[in-house]
């Protein structure tokens, strides 16, 4: 799993599409998280090749909203093996995932909020952790961190 | 002579100590360069704390040996075009300002998105008119994008712009700079001159 992060509005997804020549891959699909839930693509037995899930801060939210911290790190977790497992059974499967930083702005006045940064910062390290590549993206320039 | 219209860009957090490494770096450019030192603010002085934060920065900045020409655009960067020579150094402080002032220029067309493609592009080719009449162009932005930007239809709007104006210099500079607490990291260099690159002090 390659865990592409940085900024919003940084061009991660542009730096993505001409990092993996998008068009080379047989079956490619690009899940939205706002469009989708989390464990929505894996259950449609894709046969894909190439999976982008852009976003996975909005899916942070909503485990956020719902769960103790402790709980959604446990979640995601969980979510990013199951990932894991897609990638690693199929032949020349590739799943990129992308997250926009939430974690540096003032702190927020609302207590959900604050609770979703927290959850993010930790979930971000999760991923890291269980990703074999990570880059950082600022303004369009990528930056190997793994 | 040096070739015009090199682009280089800096970019921090609030305190970073991206204008005083923007002001350095344009310094020693000037030296190099054996141009004038010129800066341009796109702060618009609504009150008189502005007014004494303006003029309080003038002076510091003229504090040193070398002097600077300050130009006060808010709006239009094409205005200065034709105002500086081939081996001058122009230091443009900052880019946000200058969107929050196009932008909230004329509220009926703030959510209007051909407006904001007309900003986006007025904004870029401004800059270009610079660059191309001066020996190098710093331009100034802020690291405002590390937080949720969903949460109001207008913070999206800006964000998105100042993304998109951001990436769009850094792809064109031959340097991009990001500060943290005072130390500049960075994250692109190409070619050659930007003064001679050789013995700069960076």
């Amino acid at each position: 799993m390659h865990f592409v992060m940085g900024g919003a509005c940084n061009g991660k997804a542009e730096w993505v599409r001409s990092h993996f020549c998008l068009g080379q891959y047989p079956h490619e699909s690009w899940i939205k998280a706002y469009e989708c839930s989390y464990y929505d693509w894996l259950s449609n037995d894709s046969t894909d090749s190439l999976v982008v899930v852009e976003g996975i801060e909005y899916w942070i939210r909503d485990l956020s909203l719902q769960h103790k911290s402790d709980k959604v790190r446990q979640i995601w977790k969980e979510t990013l093996l199951n990932w894991d497992r897609w990638e690693k059974d199929g032949c020349q499967r590739k799943l990129v995932i992308i997250g926009s930083d939430i974690t540096r702005g003032i702190v927020p006045v609302e207590k959900a909020d604050r609770k979703w940064r927290d959850d993010a910062g930790w979930t971000f390290q999760d991923t890291v952790q269980l990703c074999d590549r990570v880059d950082h993206i600022w303004y369009g320039i990528g930056q190997r961190m793994k | 002579m040096a070739e015009g219209g090199q682009l280089i860009f800096i970019s921090g957090g609030v305190r970073s100590g991206k204008s005083s490494f923007a002001e350095k770096t344009a310094m020693e450019l000037t030296k190099k360069t054996q141009g004038n030192l010129h800066y341009i603010a796109s702060g618009v002085a609504f009150d008189e704390e502005m007014k004494d934060r303006i003029k309080r920065h003038q002076q510091q900045r003229n504090e040193g040996k070398q002097q600077w020409v300050t130009w006060e655009e808010p709006y239009f960067l094409h205005n200065l075009s034709t105002v500086f020579q081939p081996n001058d150094i122009v230091l443009f402080d900052c880019l946000t300002n200058l969107l929050n002032n196009r932008l909230f220029q004329t509220e009926e067309r703030l959510m209007d998105s051909s407006f904001h493609e007309e900003i986006k592009k007025s904004i870029i080719e401004g800059l270009l008119s610079i660059q191309k009449n001066c020996h190098t162009l710093i331009v100034v932005s802020n690291e405002i994008l590390n937080e949720p930007i969903h949460t109001s239809d207008l913070v999206l709007v800006y964000a998105k712009l100042l993304g998109r104006l951001n990436q769009q210099v850094v792809a064109r500079a031959k340097e991009a700079y990001l500060v943290e607490a005072g130390i500049p990291i960075c994250m692109k260099r190409e070619d050659d001159d930007v003064a001679f690159r050789d013995g700069r002090s960076m």
